[in-house]
């Protein structure tokens, strides 16, 4: 052998070359085939398998990998920026936390679990309570506090009971903090530990094991949510699962079925459909929210945008929506009974809007009712703005003297402000008219604003889903994706006043 | 042929000073000493593989003193042979030659001359591992031979052989001496080698080379 | 002859028997744990296939696509790792072993520092350096517009893991192979230099050749070592399927799932992949040798 430099460095490169070709190949033959990453808690194995398999069976093209571990690890990773596209943590304060760093966008929930104590089906021992883990001799098994979610519920319950340092000590003795729950139902399966604190769910997943349940005086339950990675390179396909995996008729039967105490989940669909009705002022203010959200979320948004006098009352006469988004409180409460929870977005005040340069003069609501002016003003009946304009003008006693005034009342504000711009410059049909100052922004050139100071009640536009909607939570997500900051300054640019996450 | 004047040569906290001697073209030349005496050191300051502090080596009135040991064409036979193991005997005897770059024809020419000489003939296929000791020394003999080099450097090539092979190669040593004419110089603290092969008899006494030529038979000088 | 009048009395010696005895105890009870423990692995998942009906799982991982994609990222980043730990390891352990230098003793110590080091700082490490590497490349960026990323991405990624295993199997092959060097006597190398060689073809035609046990004995050291590397590679490479799990990463995820059955399984696996290459390596690497000597 004559070892040549020359022809060990070659040898050694195409090693190298053929090894690395070798490891790059299946990523680039993976036509058109979707890889999904879920992190997912260790402790809800069996319904998250179950449901990959079914998902995966009815979307072929996808294939979903999965990272378990202690879901509090998980975080870890996640805040880390580890990629990943989808995190199922099995108590939402994880992803909660994670979704405040801004690790995580969207959060679903799932399913509630509860803590319990876990022996073996055939366990002699004498297991009531958390008092029982006290017993000399006993091998107790905990999540680590820092781990999965359990070991931190274990923890809080314990404190609760008061026994917390003395089963801390008794497990530092003789029995075990483990990383996983999984890890320990392993072990009590085992025979390694006697017993321990597990949940509800994965005792239900393992048949040797049995469970014993725990004072709800100091339990609380697990909230399990899934979020949807910031790091993730396919929102849509993200979304599109962790929509599937809490679909009622899809991933809540499989949660169910281990005894997980789901929430009233969406039904599914591949591409859901969201009606939402919205008051005509709004439409410019959410057009590019509502694009961006279909466009992540993959779905579609069947928009209505109107009167809201008209909208309420087609909702009154049954009309079917899955979301409501109206220009004043006064038209949710006339159909309360068919929403949820309405949230107040924004807020527009009143104002008198004039041909640009204001001939007429005209400085406060009661100019509004001289001789001889040509008003225009909304229609009470049929929009909040008009029945706004009555209430105030009413309120100051003007509403006769205005209403002889009054040439033109039409459903939307926005035609009012038309109505200011003549065919020619200099001329107008109208020399005033009462319209949200939404409206009257919109035409700076045309139209310049009178503030009422007498105005003290601005309109304000709540959201709300529908109660029947086949799609509550994705149109609670519509309303959070609303409630974002980017959304936030499309309203401003708009002239709307953002309402701090305002209550009814 | 081989002349050292003034050589000093340090070798860890061990030094020579001074070392002059000179061997003629031809003659075969042998350099007692005790043990660790550093006769070996003043061989590999000849051979060019120790640094010479101060003086020079002339080899045929040129002073190599600054030349690499590869420049200085010596053949070199150190003790129990040093042979590579990755070769097999011919490997060995070809070495040399490749790294000259002699053409296929003339290095088998060579090869085959050298076994010859040297007797290896039955064993050129051969690997080392497993050679005799007689084998070993032949085979290094001839790896140090094969391009004819002028100066033979010979590092107690005996010591770890049996009688009857120490026997043999001194009349290898000898015979081959003669044939090619190469001047040797032949480290041993063997006294019978000595009196066999020494044309000329060095003496390395207290740091210092004495040659004892001209009384070596007769004296018993230690 | 002095003064002795009766001949000393026979000195009399106890039994090797012990001696052998304790020979055997003491190191036969560790080859007894090494082989326990992999017979424990192979009769617990039988006992699992045979008794409790838990054949699908160990299915589930022998047809499990992530699986033989980590066996596949498993044996090839080894491969690779250990051709690039080589080329770095030869220089640095013939230094070690033929030169004497300043600093040398600080050489020797920065080399154990991947050895000593628990597995997980490494990858901590490796993360910290890319983050404060991409800092500074960003303050660079920024002050002069010129940009500087690394062709290749490292966290979370392949790359990443390499490098991970390279962090610590080539200082364990600059272990074997400054051994390897010490056993070739330098004189050989002397020899060659008064044939007519350069250093550098002394070392390629002599030393490398001599070294191929060395070299052969630090390759697999250095792969076996990668191939068994989690920990660095856990905390800087991730544990993506598909992507950046190996097979140690597999058998800890099937842990931590509680899926017992598929992490012995994987193990077995890999056990069978270490055997098999040892075995393959040695023989061949063996045969090769021993027919250059009888040749």
């Amino acid at each position: 052998m004559k070892p040549r430099f020359g022809v060990v460095a070659v040898a050694s490169i195409s090693v190298i070359a053929v090894a690395a070709m070798l490891l790059t190949r299946p990523a680039t033959s993976g036509d058109e085939q979707e890889t999904l990453i879920l992190l997912y808690g260790a402790g809800l194995r069996e319904p998250v398998r179950e449901i990959i398999d079914e998902y995966q069976r009815e979307f072929p093209n996808v294939r979903v990998d999965v990272i378990p571990s202690g879901t509090g690890q998980l975080m870890a990773k996640v805040l880390a920026g580890e990629k990943g596209d989808l995190f199922l943590g099995a108590d939402s304060s994880y992803v909660d936390k994670a979704y405040e760093k801004g690790a995580v966008a969207e959060r679903l929930a799932v399913a509630r679990q509860w803590p319990v104590l876990s022996v073996r089906k055939d366990s002699k021992l004498s297991i009531e309570n958390v008092q029982s883990l006290l017993q000399s001799g006993l091998k107790v098994g905990l999540g680590n506090p820092g781990g999965p979610a359990i070991g931190k519920a274990s923890q809080g319950i314990l404190e609760r009971a008061g026994i917390w340092k003395q089963v801390k000590a008794a497990v530092e003795n003789h029995g075990v903090f483990k990383p996983t729950v999984q890890e320990l139902a392993n072990d009590v399966k085992l025979g390694t530990i006697d017993v321990a604190i597990l949940l509800d769910g994965t005792v239900a997943q393992h048949p040797e094991l049995k469970s014993i349940p725990i004072d709800e005086k100091i339990n609380e339950p697990l909230h399990i949510s899934i979020g949807v990675m910031t790091t993730t390179e396919r929102p849509s396909r993200a979304l599109h699962f962790a929509r599937y995996l809490t679909a009622h008729d899809r991933g809540l039967k499989n949660f169910a079925k281990y005894q997980y105490d789901v929430i009233d989940g969406d039904a599914w669909a591949d591409v859901p459909e969201l009606s939402l009705l919205s008051g005509g002022i709004l439409r410019t203010a959410i057009s590019d929210t509502l694009d961006e959200f279909e466009r992540r979320e993959g779905v579609e948004i069947v928009r209505n945008f109107n009167g809201c006098g008209i909208l309420t009352s087609s909702l009154k006469a049954g009309g079917e929506a899955d979301a409501y988004f109206a220009c004043d409180v006064s038209f949710m409460t006339q159909v309360s009974d068919l929403f949820l929870d309405p949230v107040n977005v924004s807020q527009t005040r009143m104002v008198i809007a004039v041909p640009k340069g204001n001939p007429r003069g005209i400085e406060k609501l009661s100019d509004l009712a001289r001789e001889g002016l040509k008003i225009g003003v909304a229609n009470a009946k049929q929009s909040a703005l008009g029945a706004l304009t009555e209430q105030l003008l009413a309120r100051h006693e003007l509403l006769d003297a205005v209403m002889k005034n009054v040439r033109t009342q039409l459903p939307t504000a926005d035609v009012l402000v038309t109505q200011l711009q003549g065919p020619n410059s200099g001329t107008s049909l109208l020399d005033a008219v009462v319209v949200y100052e939404v409206n009257a922004l919109r035409a700076p050139r045309d139209v310049d604003i009178i503030y009422i100071a007498e105005a003290v009640a601005p309109a304000v536009q709540p959201f709300a889903v529908a109660r029947r909607s086949k799609h509550p939570h994705l149109g609670k997500r519509l309303l959070d994706a609303i409630r974002q900051a980017n959304s936030k300054k499309r309203f401003e640019d708009n002239g709307f006043v953002w309402m701090h996450g305002g209550q009814e | 042929m081989i002349e050292l004047s003034g050589v000093h040569i340090v070798s860890g906290s061990f030094a020579l000073t001074d070392v002059a001697f000179s061997v003629p073209r031809g003659a075969y030349a042998v350099l007692m000493g005790r043990t660790g005496s550093g006769k070996t050191t003043i061989l590999e300051a000849i051979c060019g593989l120790k640094r010479v502090v101060a003086g020079d080596i002339r080899f045929a009135g040129e002073n190599v003193t600054q030349l690499k040991a590869a420049e200085r064409g010596i053949g070199f036979v150190p003790q129990d042979g040093a042979l590579f193991r990755s070769m097999t005997v011919r490997e060995h005897l070809e070495f040399a030659l490749e790294i000259r770059r002699w053409d296929k024809p003339r290095r088998h020419e060579r090869v085959a001359e050298l076994a010859a000489m040297v007797g290896v003939e039955h064993l050129l296929d051969r690997g080392v591992v497993g050679l005799s000791g007689g084998e070993t020394q032949r085979v290094a003999l001839g790896r140090a031979l094969s391009f004819r080099p002028a100066i033979l450097c010979l590092d107690e090539p005996l010591s770890a052989l049996d009688d009857e092979s120490r026997q043999e190669m001194i009349e290898l040593l000898k015979r081959i001496q003669r044939d090619t004419g190469v001047t040797a110089l032949h480290v041993t603290h063997n006294r019978s080698e000595a009196e066999r092969l020494a044309d000329v008899w060095l003496r390395l006494v207290d740091g210092k080379v004495v040659d004892v030529s001209s009384d070596a038979v007769s004296s018993d000088a230690r | 002859m002095a003064s002795n009048d009766s001949p000393a009395p026979r000195h009399r010696v106890g039994s090797d028997r012990w001696f052998y005895g304790c020979l055997i105890l003491l190191g036969g009870s560790y080859i007894v744990l090494i082989l326990l423990t992999l017979l424990a692995d192979g009769v617990y998942v039988l006992m699992e296939i045979f008794l409790h009906g838990q054949w699908p799982a160990v299915r589930n991982v022998l047809v499990s696509e992530e699986i033989w994609y980590a066996t596949k990222l498993s044996i090839l980043s080894s491969t690779i790792t250990t051709v690039l730990a080589l080329w770095v390891a030869v220089p640095i352990g013939y230094l070690l072993s033929r030169f004497k230098f300043p600093g040398r003793a600080l050489l020797d110590a920065i080399l154990d520092i991947p050895i000593v080091l628990p597995p997980l700082v490494i990858g901590v490490s490796l993360l910290i350096l890319f983050k404060t590497g991409g800092v500074i490349s960003n303050a660079i960026a920024e002050k002069t517009g010129i940009e500087l990323s690394m062709p290749i991405d490292f966290p979370y990624a392949i790359p990443g893991v390499i490098l991970a295993q390279f962090l610590v199997a080539a200082a364990f092959a600059v272990r074997a192979l400054r051994l390897a060097f010490d056993e070739i006597p330098f004189r050989k190398e002397e020899v060659a230099l008064t044939l007519g060689c350069t250093r550098g073809q002394a070392f390629w035609r002599v030393v490398l050749p001599e070294a191929r046990g060395g070299l052969l004995a630090a390759a697999t050291l250095t792969w076996a070592r990668s191939l068994g590397e989690f920990g660095p590679i856990l905390v800087f490479a991730g544990a993506t399927p598909m992507r950046t799990e190996v097979l140690p990463t597999s058998v800890f995820l099937q842990f931590s799932v509680g899926d017992l059955v598929g992490a012995v399984t994987i193990s077995l696996g890999m056990v069978l992949i270490a055997v098999v290459v040892l075995v393959v390596v040695r023989v061949f690497g063996h045969r090769d040798l021993a027919g250059r000597a009888l040749r």
